[in-house]
């Protein structure tokens, strides 16, 4: 069994406000700024936004109080907090999760790199009126097939949060990010304010919010919003479980939770409405269909670009906040997914300093091939995306095993809302609502008209995402025991590699 | 803008924005509890 308590998180977060502004700049990410605009004009506008709702109650609310329980009681990373919770026979699934953000991590950074290019383009005044999309196009294709520039901005974001996670939580994380989360909600409300005031604005705002019922009945709707939710509010991604680490004793599950979906869910709105109200004032509404179907990358990148000069003040004010908006919230989200890596190896009783540099390294060389090809970000898009639903699911089990009234009286004992029997369903649960939106996901792949959905060697398959998902598993599996025994001890591990047992749980 | 978007709007943005007042500000009365508590 493990050997060592050196690694255990003593820093904790100075207030309660410092913890849910941490957690609301993990989940607040380029997620809800370019993906939410474009899913929600597919899903039928205000339709989507139900389902989201629902999804945020049903799934999200009641994960991130898993997390947060399994955190702020194991004291430890992923992989010693399921070690903890389930036993030394499941420390892989830690392990599963830590591989699948750092994926993620991976190609974010490269995201995140495209964003702060793009903020310099903006402040030398680049988006002018004249550029039209052919024109931005153009400066896009330039940018992406020139891996000198990609590299460099993936290797400068990598930097820039490295040198926070390096400072540890108050001189680091909490002294950032209680800037710069505030800062992006006064960015994203200048936006937004500022895009309904455009002339045509309604029409945004209609195709926003107005729901086409037509689409409720539709798995595509309900999966993406699932998804949406899932690539949204970091919950499953082990992200929060990692801040949890840090949570003062006796702090609240459920209202914090509950604040932080809330507050993510604001930030998307208030992105879309900047977002789609921009486009519908400035182009007609098919090209703004048009514009808002074109994808992540499209969107934000050739088709928005070319219409911030379009706009009275889009070129000074408008194009460098919008892009500075993406920053922070790219920044914001990295920051917790390097933390989570960093926490993993702390407990492995490294130190924070050689943890971080480590972490820089394998992040930047990770993230090398997405930035230098397209596809391959696509690709890892997909395959960590769709594996936060795993990842999630672990979460839950995590809880089935510790005990849902043991853990559902645990989160009870310190909320400020009571947390009753409607968790424990939630949680209960969760496994059938996974099982629906997982197979819907299967036989829409295995349905497609491709019919490649077998192939692991393309960019999107169902065939790429089982290749690589069983491969992390393989080698966590293979590695569990090593996992297990290396990982420091915490508050409630227990001698014999057995769940934490009652009396360990009642000294925490 | 037509009525049809401005009630859709203020119930799922409205609502939102209330919804996130709301749960902040119990949190912050519950904080205020807590240190003075703490305090005392």
């Amino acid at each position: 069994m493990a050997s060592k308590t050196t690694g255990v998180a003593r820093e904790v977060f100075s207030s309660r406000f410092a913890f849910i502004a941490a957690a609301i700049g993990m989940a607040v990410g380029t997620g809800n700024i370019w993906r939410f605009p474009r899913d929600v004009g597919a899903g039928g506008g205000g339709t989507f936004i139900l389902a989201l709702v629902l999804a945020n109650l049903v799934w999200a609310i009641p994960l991130l109080m898993s997390e947060s329980l399994l955190g702020s009681k194991a004291r430890l990373g992923t992989i010693g907090a399921f070690r903890d919770f389930m036993g030394r026979k499941f420390a892989w699934m830690g392990g599963f999760m830590a591989v699948v953000t750092t994926g993620i991590l991976f190609y974010y950074a490269v995201v995140c790199g495209w964003a702060i290019r793009y903020f310099f383009y903006a402040i030398s005044g680049r988006f002018t009126a004249d550029i039209d999309s052919q024109q931005t196009q153009q400066l896009w294709d330039g940018f992406v097939s020139n891996p000198s520039q990609t590299l460099a901005f993936h290797a400068l974001t990598v930097v820039l949060v490295g040198l926070v996670v390096i400072r540890g939580l108050k001189g680091g994380l909490q002294a950032v990010l209680n800037i710069t989360v505030p800062a992006l909600f006064v960015i994203l409300v200048m936006l937004a304010v500022r895009a309904v005031m455009l002339p045509g604005a309604g029409e945004g705002l209609r195709y926003l919010f107005v729901p086409d019922w037509s689409g409720f009945g539709d798995g595509r709707m309900w999966l993406g919003a699932f998804v949406q939710m899932a690539f949204s509010t970091g919950a499953g991604w082990g992200l929060y479980l990692t801040y949890s680490v840090y949570m003062r004793k006796k702090e609240d599950f459920a209202l914090n939770s509950a604040i932080v979906i809330s507050w993510n869910h604001l930030a998307s709105l208030l992105a879309g409405i900047a977002v789609i109200c921009t486009v519908f004032a400035v182009q007609s509404p098919q090209y703004a269909t048009e514009a808002v179907e074109a994808g992540d990358q499209g969107l934000m990148f050739v088709y928005l670009a070319s219409l911030f000069g379009q706009t009275p003040g889009g070129t000074w004010f408008l194009a460098p906040l919008f892009f500075l908006a993406l920053v922070l919230a790219g920044l914001s989200s990295l920051i917790s997914m390097m933390e989570l890596a960093v926490r993993n190896v702390i407990d492995f009783g490294v130190s924070r300093r050689t943890a971080v540099i480590t972490m820089v390294v394998i992040t930047f060389i990770g993230g090398v091939p997405s930035a230098i090809d397209v596809d391959v970000l696509t690709n890892q898009d997909g395959v960590w995306g769709v594996g936060l639903l795993i990842s999630g699911l672990f979460a839950a089990i995590a809880m089935m095993k510790y005990g849902l009234e043991r853990a559902r009286s645990d989160l009870d004992i310190t909320s400020d809302f009571r947390v009753g029997t409607w968790w424990k369903a939630l949680i209960g649960l969760f496994p059938v609502l996974f099982t629906v939106v997982f197979g819907w996901f299967i036989h829409l792949a295995v349905t497609s008209p491709s019919e490649t959905w077998y192939d692991p060697i393309q960019t999107w398959s169902l065939g790429t995402m089982l290749l690589q998902w069983g491969a992390v598993a393989v080698v966590m599996l293979l590695l569990n025991n090593y996992l297990a025994r290396k990982t420091a001890r915490g508050p409630i591990t227990a001698d014999a590699g057995a769940p934490a047992s009652d009396q360990q749980r009642e000294e925490v | 803008m037509d009525a049809e978007t401005l009630i859709w709007t203020a119930v799922l943005f409205g609502g939102t924005v209330l919804a996130v007042a709301w749960l902040s500000i119990v949190a912050w009365r519950k904080e205020q509890n807590h240190t003075q508590d703490t305090e005392s």
